[in-house]
């Protein structure tokens, strides 16, 4: 992989713009938001119920599928036809509505307040960690627990701690288990187990005792029906080849979660991604705002089912542009998007899923490791020493994780994409705009 | 008395701390700054715009004297904060301050609150418009959008007697080379011949200068008479009521005339008397009672009290009150009928 110029694009050299250009910038992109809120309507209407015939039909194969079959392959079929149909309910259903994205159809359930998406955690929880945590303070450390409630380092701005060490074994896990992941990382479980000093959101009030006890219980409630649902209702249903069905049902469901966690992973984290101090965005204009959505985001390119199977979370840049917006449309934005920010010299960052993906695992394990300069004399003594090693073992971390890139880049292309995307990769921050 | 449930929060009752003066400074020849330091409690961080109460000991004798104050320092110079006030002719207050307070002596007063503050997100374009010491909210919202990342395009128009009556003038330019979007309008009365800028009284000449006025928040601060001035050029220039925020300084109730013969009963009074004074305020202050207050222009709340029974009407707004149970503003309220007011 061509190596990024993160030097060039690192904390403190972002673009800078003038208060007029803030403005201009915020009335380019609020022009954009009108121009689709005007058109929203039926088209949307349809999207969004073939998305859920689609996946009523995918689930309905699966189950039947991993039911009756007798073989390992239409088995497999029924599993992947189930995972789908979860990814789908995921991502472009579940995420999006609870977003308000389809509250304009003032339908009884497919609104943000009723919606309960199938994962473990609720909608209640996962809205409050999300849209305020996360959307209005993107990528601000200490405030986006996004970054990881100081268990994870992803960026130098956060102190480097031994726990940290853990994060290349920890963070695989969590992806496999990643609903369940999600489900305490939106209880904020971490800031109640990890020590204060860990924790970069230590200043920011947690939740009381008693109302943590109430919502844990209704997560129990949520994932214990799931999980009776899953491996234990339809299991028995099969009888003798129970084993079979609940098998089929944890890969689904574990297919969806390495999924769901590679794209989310993908949004924010990969090498590039801008991070905020919260002073660089006190007092902050709408222009601004928008400027740091853009900075803090990522994309990645792909064929119409990679959208759809990413919740358009592909168009990270633009979902958080406008996180109320019906998601397909964020395909139409994308262009006009970017050539704002062209013209704006705001860098961009959008590239294949893969390449994303790998820059995060060499993040994940870039940052576990000490800054060297930052530790005791003695101990930069020993790393001075240690460091032919150290490299050695960073090289063959990357040699490895080149391994699986290949492997998803065929599934990512053979299985989800209608045309195949060479790696593009489009930085457009090399001049400042002249659009002053 | 209806058996109903009443509110528990007749009036919030107002939580008082010490601070001792830390430095006056002189900004023009009637206006001083007062810097503070809160020597019982850590004040909470306030929103640029706010303002507080202050106890002062200079009604006759050494009585206590309620005022509010803007603060004319950003929220992010705590634990100090500075008042900038202006002495008025006759002013009880404000001569007290100029002529009495010296560093080192104490006075009291309540958490900074208000609501002339700037929105959670930053407006893009901002239109300041400020007559004497109305600078004083301005001069803390510039203050604070100066030591943030704020990038707004902030235009500020101040009117002054004269060039010398520009308060803050040195800081003010001070800020406008360190903050790129700010541009400052100051306009005089007075014109010296070496005066460049604007002049004259509010006009829609002064405002026509702004690009895309409808798309500004606006803040007003100032005397009533040019609050009106203000209001009504705004209007002309097809600006809508919601972009303007304002704060008025200085009260001017003697334009409101309601004619009444009306008697009042407060709290413990055995009978109503005959009222004398304009504002229930005054009236209970006259009769020796306790009330406290604050403003006196009906900004800050202090001096809300219940109405018990009888007509007022509120002089700002000219709304009537003449149901039975309800809260009213002492400082800006006149009774129209025979009235108790529980204390």
């Amino acid at each position: 992989m061509e190596k990024l110029d993160t030097q060039k694009l690192k904390f403190g050299e972002k673009p800078e713009l003038s208060a007029e250009q803030f403005n201009a910038l915020q009335e380019e992109l609020d022009a954009l938001r009108a121009d689709i809120e005007a058109r929203i309507g039926q088209e949307d209407i349809d999207h969004i119920e073939s998305m859920i015939l689609i996946k009523d039909r995918l689930e309905l194969a699966g189950r039947l599928l991993i039911h009756f079959s007798l073989d390992p392959v239409s088995w497999s079929l029924g599993v992947m036809s189930l995972s789908l149909s979860h990814i789908l309910e995921n991502m472009e259903i579940g995420h999006n509505i609870i977003h308000g994205q389809y509250d304009f159809m003032e339908h009884p359930s497919l609104n943000s307040r009723d919606y309960e998406w199938d994962i473990v955690g609720t909608s209640k929880n996962w809205k409050r960690a999300h849209n305020f945590h996360h959307h209005a303070y993107t990528n601000i450390i200490g405030k986006d627990t996004d970054y990881g409630f100081g268990l994870f380092r992803f960026a130098e701005d956060v102190k480097w701690n031994p726990v940290h060490l853990l994060q290349p074994f920890i963070i695989p896990v969590s992806g496999l288990l990643f609903e369940y992941s999600i489900a305490l990382y939106d209880l904020e479980i971490p800031r109640y187990i990890l020590p204060k000093s860990l924790q970069q959101e230590a200043s920011r009030d947690r939740m009381p005792v008693k109302q943590l006890k109430s919502e844990l219980l209704e997560f129990m409630n949520k994932s214990n029906k799931l999980v009776l649902k899953e491996f234990v209702a339809y299991p028995l249903l099969a009888g003798p080849l129970a084993a079979k069905v609940a098998v089929g049902n944890a890969a689904a469901r574990v297919i969806r979660n390495v999924w769901a966690f590679s794209v989310i992973y993908c949004g924010h984290l990969p090498e590039g991604n801008y991070t905020f101090t919260a002073e660089e965005a006190e007092a902050e204009t709408k222009g601004q705002w928008y400027f740091r959505q853009i900075l803090g985001s990522g994309n990645f390119t792909g064929g119409l089912w990679t959208h759809i199977l990413s919740g358009h979370l592909s168009h990270q840049i633009e979902h958080h542009l406008y996180p109320d917006l019906p998601a397909w449309r964020y395909r139409e934005l994308g262009p006009k998007v970017q050539n704002i920010c062209e013209r704006y010299g705001i860098p961009y960052h959008t590239d294949t899923l893969p390449n994303q993906i790998k820059s995060i695992a060499v993040n994940v394990v870039k940052y576990a490791l000490p800054p060297t300069e930052k530790l005791p004399k003695w101990l930069q003594k020993g790393f001075k020493k240690g460091q032919p090693l150290l490299s050695k073992l960073q090289r063959n971390a990357k040699e490895t994780l080149d391994k699986p890139k290949q492997i998803i880049d065929s599934v990512v292309h053979l299985g989800f994409t209608n045309t195949k995307q060479e790696g593009k990769k489009t930085r457009t921050n090399e001049k400042m705009a002249s659009a002053a | 008395m209806p058996n109903t449930a009443t509110p528990t929060t007749k009036t919030t009752k107002e939580v008082w701390f010490t601070a001792s003066c830390t430095g006056i400074k002189q900004e023009t020849a009637d206006t001083f700054s007062y810097e503070f330091f809160p020597t019982d409690t850590q004040l909470k961080s306030f929103s640029a715009g706010s303002h507080l109460n202050v106890r002062l000991p200079a009604g006759k004798n050494g009585s206590i004297v309620n005022r509010t104050y803007t603060l004319s320092s950003s929220p992010k110079s705590l634990p100090k904060f500075k008042l900038t006030v202006k002495q008025v002719k006759d002013g009880t207050a404000s001569n007290w301050l100029a002529e009495n307070l010296k560093p080192g002596m104490s006075l009291e007063f309540t958490e900074p609150k208000g609501d002339f503050i700037l929105p959670e997100q930053a407006p893009g374009r901002l239109l300041f418009i400020a007559a004497g010491s109305g600078i004083t909210p301005m001069m803390s919202m510039l203050r604070f959008l100066s030591e943030t990342a704020n990038k707004s395009e902030i235009d500020f128009l101040y009117y002054a007697r004269s060039p010398e009556d520009i308060i803050f003038r040195s800081e003010l330019d001070r800020l406008c080379k360190k903050m790129k979007g700010l541009r400052l309008n100051y306009c005089v009365d007075t014109k010296t011949p070496e005066w460049l800028g604007l002049s004259g009284r509010i006009c829609s000449a002064h405002l026509a200068q702004f690009n895309k006025l409808t798309q500004h928040e606006i803040y007003m601060c100032g005397p009533a008479p040019f609050m009106a001035a203000a209001s009504s050029e705004l209007g002309k220039l097809s600006v809508a009521e919601y972009q303007i925020h304002k704060e008025v300084f200085a009260l001017d109730l003697g334009a409101v005339s309601v004619q009444t013969q009306a008697k009042v009963q407060f709290g413990n009074e055995k009978t109503a008397t005959l009222v004398r004074k304009k504002t229930l305020l005054e009236e209970a202050e006259a009769r020796g009672l306790e009330l406290a207050s604050g403003c006196r222009s009906g900004i800050c709340k202090t001096c809300r009290c219940k109405k018990i029974s009888g007509e007022t009407v509120n002089l700002l707004n000219g709304q009537r009150s003449n149901k039975g149970d309800e809260y009213i503003l002492a400082c800006v309220t006149q009774a129209v009928t025979d009235t108790i007011i529980e204390l």
